[in-house]
């Protein structure tokens, strides 16, 4: 059995990837504050854990600007649903061998 | 999420954790809508059990033909601008896009079919459907109708609980129609709320669909 992937065997990041996997079809994005609200994170939290995310090439973050507010998009790359899928996969392989 | 979260790891506890924030973010969106169908359920069963305690239209004498039929109208006119309000907050739910898209068709569908059931029966009156038919037509299509457009709806975001209301709003709207005038209104009356109770129920408290991540 292959090692967990450490960036999404953490409970914060965990939760924002079931998040994006659940809520976005492929091609879609959620605004950061939506994404802050459906998961009850703070602010600094969630921007650290994206950042991990968009580091491993997970997530997507995009900074834009609506006139002069500043809007961040957030989007699971097709490798992070894919990542999501092998690591869910990986979590019911370990549990079905040790039961 | 806090450190003792982060130091949790165990693969059980993580499966967990992605049930547990699955079942957060469907009932987040999904919730609403359950609430919503809760509002159609009331005003649908108050609008029906008014026609069918109206002189001249239900079984019952009780209130006399005009106020029956405002209450009525007035229930499904509370419904339907609630509906639009509930759809106006769905749209800022930050989530832009393929689905966005998908919902605004899904939304104008609505629009063009009520508007069409209006214009056929309209046309089918003045080619002399006698008023007694017309009774016995009009909530039958359109509850025919709505249930068609949850089997779609159901269909389009994998959502079990929705296209088992529109199979059972089908079979309401047909069985309701062989009841004839006046009963219909109060088979309507009954079984749709029943329906759309059980639905909502479903919704807020039943099993969540498979995402696309675990069809693999």
């Amino acid at each position: 059995m292959n090692e967990l992937d450490p960036v999404i065997h953490a409970p914060a990041r965990l939760r924002i990837m079931t998040t994006l996997a659940e809520v976005l079809e492929d091609g879609d994005t959620i605004t950061f504050p939506a994404l802050q609200k459906l998961l009850g994170m703070t602010a600094g939290n969630l921007t650290t854990h994206l950042a991990k995310l968009s580091d491993a090439g997970y997530v997507e973050v995009a900074k834009s600007f609506a006139g002069r507010k500043p809007v961040t998009e957030i989007t699971l790359t097709h490798a992070g649903r894919g990542a999501f899928r092998s690591y869910r996969s990986q979590l019911l392989a370990l549990l079905g061998g040790s039961a | 999420m806090n450190e003792k979260l982060d130091a949790a790891n165990d693969p059980r506890e993580m499966l967990d954790l992605i049930d547990t924030t699955r079942r957060e973010a469907v009932r987040h969106i999904t919730g609403r809508y359950a609430g919503l169908l809760v509002l159609w359920a009331i005003a649908w069963g108050v609008g029906f059990a008014a026609l069918w305690l109206t002189r001249g239209v239900g079984g019952v004498d009780l209130l006399p033909t005009a106020v029956g039929w405002w209450i009525f109208a007035g229930a499904l006119v509370i419904a339907i601008v609630w509906s639009a309000v509930v759809g106006i907050r769905a749209g800022s739910d930050g989530i832009r896009g393929r689905s966005q898209l998908q919902g605004a068709l899904y939304g104008c569908s609505w629009t063009i079919v009520m508007v069409a059931a209006w214009a056929l029966i309209s046309g089918l009156q003045s080619n002399g459907l006698s008023q007694e038919l017309s009774q016995l037509l009009y909530p039958s299509l359109y509850i025919f109708l709505v249930g068609v457009l949850y089997l779609s709806g159901g269909a389009l975001w994998r959502a079990v609980p929705m296209y088992i209301l529109g199979g059972l709003l089908i079979v309401i709207a047909v069985i309701g129609l062989f009841f004839g005038a006046p009963t219909h209104f109060l088979v309507y009356a009954i079984a749709g709320p029943v329906a759309m109770l059980i639905v909502a129920a479903l919704m807020y408290w039943g099993p969540v669909a498979p995402s696309a991540a675990e069809r693999s």
